[in-house]
């Protein structure tokens, strides 16, 4: 099966001397759903902004869909997006700027229909020509997803995209995730709603101080602890690693 | 080359521009020409012309200079400033853009702001004093060299600072007291030989009479040692922005 994400051996030292990543190793297989878990701190944002360019990893390689995250960067960087854990939005522009801004950065010349579908398919379509600012936390949390939609990504990296925003969003955007994956897109994940990984996620990854402990199918996972459920298994692995 | 990527920071910035337009282009516009009104038309009526240009023609290429610097200065730096601070910087440093392509995009845009700036500065200017102009290909290169200089020296400030007060540190404390007493309004001729001599420590005097020389041919220094101060200040700006692209110093950790 080809993989989506390659990364090998990679490490993250940040210059105050804290390691955030030691010597992860990582597949993620097209069109599936991967989860990261892993406590506060355990170096999940980390890895994420390692690959799509935020962060300068200390050593080891990442190959996004064949490229190298770092001498391809272009051709790496343009088959992903990432939704970030924080809600970050220039507050002074509108909704339809900000996504048509994201598409830009990309090198892709404005499309009216393509904004015009992910802004219905976000529920935001209505609020296209407000500023950000004026927006809701869980709006602005769906601008966000529209932005990283707007690349037509064949990698998505959520990370922590339900972090506090109201169940109807919360379901409305698993049903966009789904549909994201059955058109082929891969999701790279991070949440906190164990329920949700549970349900929705292929193979699950767990970290802990910057090392990936294992990766492994949801299946299998759940089969290691009969009759448990994901977030009773966490627990577990918290205690473990 | 990311040319689509370039241009959206560029009318990114330029909208920014646009949509604070009263503090942007109205404020630097209205104060400059307040000193055409004091140091001009008022106060300039009674100093006698200086190497035969009226006091009020001659004040001109150092506000103009003075708009320029500050207003490139200030354009860079807070552009790339406000998406550091506010967390957007992501979405640059995660699209396949190159350092290049962000730099240059805050920078022409910057650069763009200060000449709109200077340029309404020169007409406003010609509604109370007359200026012909000695050398145009030479003033307008030099001026842009000078301007496109502190749209780095912004970029670079912008990413150094890491709050608001160390954003405006250096234009406060720095550039503005070194661009009047770089010789806006006088020539460093009439000042006592020791002043001269620390006159000459100070790149704004070079940069005002540079262009004092493009507009009238006259200069209080070899307009020849003016184009390389400038060239220098540039080739620093480059070299510490070629810098950061190696290390991706406060852009990326």
């Amino acid at each position: 099966m080809k993989n989506s994400l390659e990364i090998t051996n990679l490490n993250k030292i940040y210059d105050g001397g804290h390691t955030a990543l030691s010597d992860v190793n990582l597949q993620v297989r097209s069109g599936e759903i991967f989860c990261l878990l892993g406590a506060n701190g355990a170096g999940k944002t980390t890895l994420i902004n390692s690959v799509c360019g935020i962060v300068q990893p200390t050593s080891g390689t990442i190959s996004v869909c064949g490229h190298d995250a770092w001498s391809d960067y272009r051709s790496a960087r343009s088959k992903l997006s990432l939704v970030p854990q924080e809600i970050m939005l220039d507050p002074f522009i509108t909704v339809l700027e900000t996504i048509r801004l994201a598409r830009g950065y990309f090198g892709k010349k404005t499309d009216h229909d393509l904004e015009e579908k992910v802004l219905k398919s976000v529920g935001l379509w209505e609020k296209k020509d407000s500023k950000t600012a004026q927006l809701s936390g869980g709006m602005k949390r769906r601008v966000l997803i529209a932005k990283a939609l707007m690349n037509e990504p064949e990698l998505l990296f959520l990370d922590e995209p339900t972090a506090g925003v109201d169940v109807e969003l919360r379901r409305s955007m698993w049903d966009m995730v789904k549909q994201l994956k059955s058109d082929g897109t891969t999701v790279f994940l991070t949440t906190h709603y164990l329920e949700e990984a549970e349900r929705y996620a292929d193979r699950i990854g767990y970290i802990a101080n910057g090392v990936l402990h294992f990766v492994k199918k949801k299946e299998e996972l759940m089969a290691e602890y009969p009759g448990k459920s994901l977030e009773d298994i966490y627990v577990e692995l918290t205690k473990k690693y | 080359m990311n040319y689509i990527g370039l241009l959206t920071i560029y009318k990114r910035e330029m909208n920014r521009t646009l949509r604070i337009m009263s503090q942007t282009i109205l404020a630097p516009v209205i104060s400059t020409s307040l000193y055409f009104v004091v140091f001009g038309a008022a106060l300039g009526t009674t100093i006698s012309h200086i190497e035969g240009v009226s006091y009020g023609a001659y004040i001109v290429p150092g506000l103009i200079m003075l708009a320029l610097t500050t207003n490139a200065l200030s354009a860079a730096s807070s552009g790339i400033f406000f998406p550091k601070w506010a967390g957007t910087i992501y979405e640059m440093l995660s699209a396949p853009l190159s350092y290049l392509e962000i730099c240059l995009g805050f920078v022409l845009a910057a650069a763009t702001r200060a000449v709109i700036i200077a340029i309404i500065i020169m007409f406003v200017s010609l509604a109370f004093v007359n200026i012909t102009i000695a050398h145009p290909l030479f003033s307008i290169g030099f001026a842009l060299l000078v301007t496109l200089s502190f749209a780095l020296f912004g970029f670079v400030l912008g990413l150094w600072s890491k709050s608001f007060d160390q954003l405006a540190l250096i234009p406060n404390f720095i550039i503005t007291p070194m661009s009047f007493l770089g010789g806006i309004f006088y020539s460093i001729d009439i000042l006592p030989p020791f002043w001269q001599t620390v006159s000459l420590f100070n790149p704004f005097v070079y940069m005002i009479n540079g262009l004092r020389y493009g507009f009238y041919g006259i200069s209080d220094v070899s307009p020849l040692l003016c184009l390389t101060v400038v060239a220098a200040f540039a080739t620093i700006n480059t070299l510490i922005i070629l810098w950061i692209f190696k290390t991706g110093y406060r852009l990326r950790p």
